[in-house]
């Protein structure tokens, strides 16, 4: 099975956080690919699903649908690149057979659209409280 | 012998390998660009997704919405009329030991949620329309079968679930595609087996084309790579609907059927991170005869996310940070 290596790295020192998080090694459930909405664009994102998926480094096995829409975002919200709101900026790269590098930046644009943890706040707020 | 007859008859459906050389089926319809037929701005902060859409029988969508973790359970509706966005998530102790796979909508609106916990078994949540959980269900499928589809039969509260058996299923039957209808208690009263497989080592490189839908008349349309597969509600086979696509290379990722017609997604083969191509068609289930092939104007975007016969196809905008609904009718 080919997959990519990712490496994530702190932007901002260029320092390794994170020697690499191989989807392979996110317990014994693949990821697999589907298409997602990222930013109003759908694009296809790469999902290791399951509770057997949690990498060995502590990185969600959905950690890489993140990663493909924030590198997809990158480049259709330019504009709305600022310092992360909701986590600390990437960089990314993958491995040499499918390199991938970029410096993104998880925006909090309207452009770009709830995500992350302001679309957990959103739905909080729209939800019953429930005991 | 009916077994032997189903393995025959959907041996084919399955088969994943494209063509080495895309081509174009040349008796289509030309392709139609949508327009905008009307647009409704909804005062609702615009959002990402994960997967496919889902709507109900008032023309309410459903999303899985994309917080930090796809495993979450949570799903967002967004209303056809004035009313408010509901969101549906499970409470904090299963919502915890459970992983978000796939979900569902009934006509109704009731949602129904598959998870698996820990040990690989699949556990179908579901929430009434006041939005609080009103049964947990355990799917009697075998740990390796992945699923990656799930209908709901709401007339009799039976599952159908397909997808694949994983590396972890023995030999025989890894890499096979599995396909099981279940009772409402979970029970496998139907296991579809079939001889063909998908290809496990190309799983993390395009995006699976397995996908199910009840539709009105009460029967399960499976879509696959290159036709739809029609069942009863009991699983026995009806017939088979060759897909002609404008680029055999398209892979098909979603249907809906309405009134007699059967809407297909295809997009572009590209690769992960990107933007996708759209290309939309509707084909006469009865008769197979594709009816419309059908591109989105760029008013309209890429985000197709219903049909009905009636209506056409509903598109979600990113309009200025908040969500608009725009409908483009097919006539």
């Amino acid at each position: 099975m080919r997959i990519p290596v990712l490496v994530r790295t702190l932007s901002v020192a260029g320092l390794i956080l994170s020697a690499s998080a191989l989807a392979g090694a996110c317990g014994d459930r693949i990821g697999s690919v589907q298409t997602s909405c990222c930013g109003g664009r759908t694009v296809n994102t790469r999902v290791c699903i399951g509770m057997g998926t949690i990498c060995a480094d502590g990185t969600g096995g959905d950690f890489f649908c993140s990663v493909d829409c924030d590198l997809f975002q990158a480049g259709a919200c330019d504009q709305a690149k600022e310092p992360s709101g909701s986590g600390s900026p990437l960089s990314l790269i993958e491995a040499s057979d499918r390199r991938l590098i970029a410096d993104t930046r998880p925006s909090s644009s309207a452009a770009c659209g709830l995500r992350g943890e302001k679309l957990e706040q959103w739905i909080r707020t729209n939800q019953r409280v429930r005991q | 012998m009916w077994f032997v007859a189903l393995v025959l008859l959907l041996g084919p459906a399955f088969q994943h390998t494209p063509p080495a050389h895309p081509k174009k089926s040349s008796d289509l319809p030309r392709t139609t660009v949508l327009v905008a037929s009307s647009a409704k701005r909804l005062g609702i902060p615009f959002f990402n997704f994960y997967g496919q859409a889902k709507q109900d029988a008032g023309g309410n969508v459903y999303f899985h919405a994309a917080t930090r973790r796809y495993s979450d359970s949570s799903i967002i509706r967004i209303p056809y009329g004035d009313s408010e966005p509901k969101a549906y998530s499970l409470p904090e102790k299963p919502a915890r030991e459970t992983a978000f796979i796939a979900f569902d909508v009934a006509p109704s609106g009731r949602v129904y949620v598959l998870s698996e916990n820990a040990d690989h078994r699949s556990i179908v949540f579901e929430f009434g329309g006041d939005g609080d959980i009103s049964s947990r269900t355990e799917l009697g499928i075998p740990p390796s079968a992945r699923v990656a589809s799930m209908s709901v039969f709401e007339a009799t509260g039976n599952f159908f679930v397909l997808g694949y058996y994983d590396s972890s299923a023995p030999d025989d039957l890894r890499g096979k595609t599995f396909m099981a209808l279940t009772s409402p208690d979970g029970k496998v009263f139907r296991d579809l087996k079939n001889s063909r497989a998908i290809d496990l080592n190309t799983l993390g490189e395009k995006p699976l084309t397995l996908c199910s839908y009840v539709g009105e008349d009460g029967n399960l349309y499976v879509l696959a790579s290159d036709e739809i597969l029609v069942l009863t509600a009991s699983g026995d086979f009806m017939r088979r609907i060759k897909l002609r696509k404008p680029d055999d290379a398209a892979l098909t990722t979603k249907l809906i059927v309405s009134q007699g017609l059967a809407a297909v997604w295809l997009q572009s083969d590209s690769a992960v991170g990107k933007a996708v191509e759209l290309t939309l068609e509707t084909v006469d289930i009865g008769t197979g005869r594709v009816v419309g092939v059908y591109s989105a104007s760029d008013e309209l975007g890429d985000n197709a996310v219903t049909f009905s016969r009636s209506e056409g196809f509903v598109f979600l905008r990113n309009d200025g940070g908040k969500v608009s609904l725009l409908t483009a009718h097919i006539r």
